[in-house]
């Protein structure tokens, strides 16, 4: 055993170097996003919907082998139910800031809050 | 090398045999792993049990043998329990965090608790890289934020795990590669 | 020394991390935009691609064209002339248009008609001033009415007594499927056209995202801003029909322009505004006119029979917000809607 106490500094330094590293990311990520505004809907990478966290809708997502059911209400967004083998996507909560998603590996879906856009804005106007 | 009186042939079966008990722990403790209902709420976050034998192959029988245990492990559980997806999370994960650690111990010459806590991080991190890429999604600070902390959590339970099992495990287990 | 490398490491692992960003940005094609005033009504065609500005040229034109062959209002036009003489020799796109139509009149079980002329000079909806018929006028008119009465052969249509022909109903739709594949041709992958507030869309938008349709609120139908709902499609037409769109008021009563053939009086059948959406222009803005013609209950069940055809949205006078499941996803509202399943 050739371990002393400056081998022992070094370790503690790495430790809370790596630490502090999380941290600083967790204070990071928290100053940067702010209140969601959109919930943006993706399966294997590609947009399949875009809504708003503010309108009340209950959503059936198709992924990749399986169905999830995606509840917006008042700002937040979870999933519901999910015939993914480890639901991870329910557990996951619900999510209402920006950045914040819900990951669904095994569908490969992506529910993910983005920034508030007026929702009312549009290409173009059916009349 | 530094045992003149076995024969080069027992030292190479001795060590196969090794390898074989090391990857069969490794896979068994996959298993195990998968048991365990995911009280975790991300994808990604685990505990790491087989970073218990990772750990106790680089400290016990080196680097090479880490690297190469670990890599049997990932394949044979990707093939038994998991499909193609699974296979490149796990690559991704061990095979950055099995590297980090090997670097960490081999020119740091870290104790196993702090090799353990980078390489949970760093398993976690290699998942996300590849999830990213997946999902195409770069909006991935929350998970990273949860991930890191949780990696550091999980690598520092199995770190004092490890660090015990390097220590009292007999040294005749290991004949070749003593404890430093 | 040692510090350092350890430090290093955590270095690489923070970049690797940090590193993997990689956003798709495509190159953005050439955008060309038109306007112009055809059918009655403001139209606009925009598109982006190589060669955007030909395809939009050649949509003009096109538009123009289809304008010529099929106004009630141009005596010598196609559809005019057919009108005038009773009868006519059908050129490649009226022929196509009639044969549609009475395909539509019969799905539609007589609910879309383009029969309907006579009834809608009677009301003075061809013209400047609408008003309220004699009664005994719209009952003789009625009679004239109907598609059972003309006789389509050998590309020539020939029309029973007092009959006229108005493909108002479906003339935008299709000249929306016209330009969607002329913009084709010309490598157009994005576009977005308005005619008269029928819009099609080609594609995606340039940043690969959905088009965002704003479906126009009957209580704030000049209101840029207040919308039934937005509807995220793409290759779709998206066309509403109402009674807000056309309509005048006589003795306190609203009369507006989509007619129920068999009374000879506006269709009244509960419903306020009804939007289809649909891969085809023309049987999008057909289908607006013959399911407000419908009603709700008959219209829902006409799309159960044809659901992989097209979806809709409907506005009920009791204000009840009902879409078919087929978009269920792609609709958002601030009111309260239901979704139409089987």
């Amino acid at each position: 055993m050739m371990k002393n106490k400056k081998s022992l500094r070094r370790d503690i330094v790495l430790i809370l170097c790596l630490l502090t590293a999380g941290l600083l990311i967790c204070l990071t990520v928290w100053l940067f996003s702010g209140k969601g505004g959109t919930v943006v809907v993706r399966v294997g990478g590609t947009v399949v919907g875009e809504y708003s966290l503010y309108e009340t809708r209950t959503l059936t997502l198709q992924g990749t082998g399986g169905t999830n059911l995606l509840r917006i209400q008042n700002g937040q967004a979870w999933i519901e139910d999910a015939d993914c083998p480890d639901g991870l996507c329910i557990r996951t909560g619900k999510i209402s800031r920006q950045g914040q998603s819900i990951i669904c590996l095994p569908h490969q879906l992506v529910v993910e809050v983005q920034g508030v856009t007026s929702g009312n804005e549009i290409d173009i106007n059916v009349k | 090398m530094n045992d003149k009186k076995r024969s080069k042939s027992e030292r190479t079966i001795r060590t196969v045999a090794l390898f074989g008990i090391m990857a069969a722990l490794a896979l068994a403790l996959s298993w195990l792993e998968a048991q365990i209902p995911p009280f975790f709420a991300l994808p990604g976050m685990k505990l790491g049990l087989t970073n218990l034998v990772v750990l106790l192959t680089l400290y016990r029988m080196g680097s090479p043998a880490a690297m190469a245990i670990n890599l049997v492990r990932i394949l044979l559980s990707s093939l038994l329990f998991g499909g193609f997806m699974a296979l490149m999370y796990s690559l991704a994960g061990g095979m950055l965090s099995t590297t980090v650690m090997i670097l960490l111990k081999r020119f740091g010459k870290f104790r196993p608790l702090t090799v353990s806590i980078a390489g949970g991080i760093s398993h976690n991190i290699g998942q996300i890289a590849v999830a990213m890429i997946v999902m195409n999604t770069a909006a991935i600070g929350w998970y990273l934020c949860v991930l890191w902390l949780s990696g550091l959590v999980t690598g520092a339970l199995i770190g004092l795990l490890g660090g015990q099992l390097i220590r009292k495990l007999p040294e005749r287990l290991f004949p070749d590669h003593p404890p430093e | 020394m040692k510090k350092i490398r350890g430090l290093m490491i955590l270095t690489a692992i923070l970049f690797l991390t940090g590193g993997c960003s990689g956003a798709i940005q495509s190159e953005d094609d050439s955008e060309a935009y038109r306007e112009l005033f055809a059918m009655d009504t403001v139209m606009s065609v925009r598109a982006w691609g190589d060669q955007a500005e030909a395809a939009v040229e050649e949509a003009a034109a096109e538009i123009h064209h289809l304008d010529t062959l099929l106004s009630v209002g141009n005596p010598s036009g196609e559809v005019g002339q057919i009108n005038r003489n009773g009868s006519g020799t059908l050129s490649e796109d009226v022929r196509l248009l009639t044969e549609r139509s009475l395909a539509l009149w019969e799905e539609t079980d007589g609910a879309f008609d383009i029969t309907v002329y006579p009834l809608m000079q009677l009301w003075g909806f061809t013209g400047d001033h609408p008003a309220v018929p004699q009664e005994d006028a719209i009952r003789e008119t009625v009679q004239l009415c109907g598609s059972d009465k003309l006789i389509f052969q050998d590309g020539i249509l020939t029309l029973g007594k007092g009959q006229g022909i108005d493909f108002g109903g479906i003339a935008k739709g299709y000249a929306g499927d016209r330009i969607m594949t002329i913009l084709q041709q010309h490598g157009v992958d994005s576009a977005v056209i308005s005619l008269g507030g029928n819009v099609q869309c080609l594609g995606r938008k340039t940043d690969g995202s959905l088009w965002r349709c704003g479906i126009t609120d009957p209580d704030h139908p000049q209101e840029s801003d207040r919308f039934l709902g937005i509807i995220q499609t793409e290759d779709r037409a998206v066309v509403t029909s109402g009674g807000y769109e056309r309509f005048f008021q006589e003795d306190g009563k609203t009369y507006h322009h989509i007619m129920n053939i068999r009374t000879g009086y506006p269709a009244e059948t509960g419903l306020r505004s009804v939007t289809i959406i649909s891969s085809e222009g023309l049987l999008a803005d057909g289908l607006s006119t013959a399911c407000f013609v419908m009603g709700e209950t008959d219209a829902v069940a006409f799309w159960r029979q044809h659901r992989s055809a097209f979806d809709m949205i409907l506005l009920t006078e009791d204000d009840r917000l009902l879409v078919t499941a087929g978009i269920g996803n792609d609709f958002s509202s601030e009111r309260p809607f239901t979704v139409i399943s089987d």
